[in-house]
């Protein structure tokens, strides 16, 4: 899902599950940890690691630290970029 | 002379048996501590078979009210069971599924939270359903195919990724295992919530994954411990080798009591706690095993933990040409000891009842007035959620392994009865209580001859048998007919009298 800044800029999307999302729209944050795949570690794609979290403000998701959640978009795009292709459906 | 008691003993057919104190053989028994008990036969539960075949998936889910739903499956559909059938609760988008039951495939089942997440191998994605509220299964969007599902604490761990794909940015493999994001079954994306995989360098794919924080890991030619790591975003998990060079003959062959890891693999049978393995049937059952299982449907082996202390494997025996089990064997984990039986199914599962009301309306099928005799006041079916060793049968209906005792063969030692001489025996006191008993007694002069069985002796009003049996070497079995109802057996007591030569 795509979520914005604290200057209500686009920074990219997150996959998120429905049950994220509801978590979200109850007014609960989510907090999200990520880490570059242990099997993907060095080399391209180098070792990244955070944490940030998600807020609903209306109907749109925000984050409180938009330099890692964009350091964890990069991460996921790495990913998606890699392997022969044939991938999953990563909605979740 | 004075009498000679022969107890059965311990059941180890891999042992020489010459006066020891080991039985020779046991068919159709439980293990217990100085004796066997009858092995109850499949009953089916129902009349109503599974709609499509073979059954090749069967588990149970706990609802939020505590209650318990049957879930069953075959090559084609996923169904769940209530008393008035099975009803088809296969994804409705996606067409039927493709769960190839003679290359060995299965449904495999783990519950998380209210979540039943199914495994169907290599030809369709992995399913969910939601077990309070949904009505069908649908794809776990983000999870890579996998030949077996574990929920391992706050994980569900998919094993043995089928290749051809990506997942998290690697060309999935059989040696590989992944892992949702933490306590989110639905988090598949690698990288996020501790959701990530791993792939092992050596020690084959991995057949199962079993356990809790401490759990294991299954691989065809090694078994290795998996432990959770909290607070690590590292590793999440870290992996040791238990056991090497040896590992899971089938993706089905493991089961867990506490956190003991009971598996079978090509060199006999494995007890692994933590780093601890114990060879539980070397010297008992590991030959045996080998000599009468089918060697081409051993990497179909199913494993499961019943309610009583014991474990079940079920095998197809040498040259079965049938695709259900026909055999099980059975461990007492707190004795130690073993014990076989034949039995029919095609897949079996530790479930939990359902309940039936007493409402003696007759409203529900299965549900009679309470002075019909269809179904017994003291039968399961008004008992729920209690732990219950169930299979599919071969006419694809539900069973519980509560049926009338099997039949029972139970064979002791062959002992010189007179050493050094031959001996005669007239009669053989069974100490059984089952009424149908009868015994037949196993002669011959020397180790180098064959056995010569007399003829099946009943009892008589002395509670013995007249057996007149005649050698230097004596056995002796001790038969029971199926459904005939008894406790407990023991041995024989044998009034053994010094005979004469043989010109």
């Amino acid at each position: 899902m795509d979520f914005y800044d604290d200057k209500d800029e686009l920074l990219g999307d997150i996959p998120l599950s429905e049950n994220q999302v509801e978590q979200l729209r109850s007014g609960v944050p989510l907090f999200i940890q990520y880490r570059t795949p242990q099997l993907l570690r060095g080399g391209a794609h180098g070792d990244h690691a955070g944490t940030f979290e998600l807020t609903m403000a209306g109907e749109r998701i925000r984050t409180d630290d938009a330099a890692a959640a964009a350091d964890c978009i990069k991460m996921l795009q790495r990913i998606r970029s890699s392997g022969n292709g044939q991938g999953h459906d990563t909605a979740g | 002379m004075a009498k000679v008691t022969i107890p059965l003993g311990e059941w180890r057919p891999d042992m020489a048996n010459l006066d020891t104190q080991v039985a020779t053989d046991v068919d159709g028994v439980l293990p217990e501590q100085i004796s066997y008990q009858p092995l109850p036969d499949l009953a089916a539960f129902s009349n109503i078979a599974l709609p499509t075949g073979p059954p090749c998936g069967l588990t149970a889910a706990r609802k939020a009210d505590g209650s318990w739903t049957i879930y069953g499956g075959s090559p084609t559909k996923l169904y769940r069971w209530a008393l008035g059938g099975w009803t088809d609760v296969s994804r409705t988008t996606g067409g039927a599924y493709n769960v190839p039951f003679s290359i060995g495939q299965r449904w495999r089942f783990a519950q998380f939270g209210p979540n039943l997440i199914a495994a169907g191998g290599a030809n369709d994605d992995i399913q969910y359903i939601n077990v309070d509220t949904g009505s069908n299964f649908a794809v776990l969007a983000g999870a890579p195919r996998a030949t077996n599902v574990a929920t391992i604490g706050d994980f569900v761990v998919l094993s043995g990724l089928v290749p051809g794909f990506t997942f998290g940015g690697v060309n999935t493999a059989l040696r590989q295992v992944a892992w949702c994001a933490i306590n989110n079954c639905f988090g598949w994306s690698v990288g996020l919530n501790l959701c990530d995989m791993n792939e092992f360098a050596d020690g084959g794919l991995v057949q199962q994954v079993l356990g809790d924080v401490n759990g294991y890991v299954v691989q065809d030619r090694c078994i290795r411990t998996m432990q959770f790591l909290p607070g690590d975003t590292t590793y999440v998990f870290q992996f040791s080798k238990a056991l090497v060079d040896h590992g899971g003959t089938s993706k089905y062959g493991s089961a867990l009591v506490g956190n003991v890891l009971y598996t079978v693999t090509e060199a006999g049978f494995f007890a692994i706690a933590g780093q601890q393995v114990s060879a539980i049937g070397q010297d008992k059952v590991n030959l045996w095993w080998l000599a009468n299982s089918e060697q081409s449907k051993r990497d179909v082996v199913q494993c499961i933990s019943a309610n009583r202390p014991f474990i079940i494997w079920a095998f197809h025996t040498a040259g079965s040409s049938q695709d259900y089990y026909d055999r099980v064997l059975i461990f007492n984990w707190n004795l130690q000891r073993w014990a076989k039986g034949s039995i029919k199914a095609y897949v079996w599962a530790l479930l939990g009842s359902l309940g039936l009301d007493l409402d003696t309306d007759g409203a529900e099928t299965g549900d009679p007035l309470l002075d019909s005799t269809a179904q017994p006041l003291d039968s399961f079916a008004y008992v729920g959620g209690r732990p219950l060793v169930a299979a599919f049968n071969p006419d694809w209906k539900l069973a519980t392994l509560d049926g009338p005792p099997l039949e029972a063969l139970m064979e002791t030692v062959e002992m010189h009865l007179v050493p050094g001489m031959r001996a005669m025996v007239n009669d053989v006191y069974p100490l059984i209580d089952a009424p149908t008993t009868t015994v037949s007694a196993g002669t011959r002069e020397r180790l180098q001859d064959l056995t010569d069985w007399g003829d099946a002796m009943p009892l008589e009003i002395t509670g013995s048998c007249a057996v007149y049996s005649s050698g230097r070497l004596h056995r002796y079995r001790i038969h029971t007919t199926r459904g005939d109802l008894w406790s407990h057996a023991m041995g024989i007591i044998v009034d053994p009298q010094q005979d004469g030569t043989v010109a």
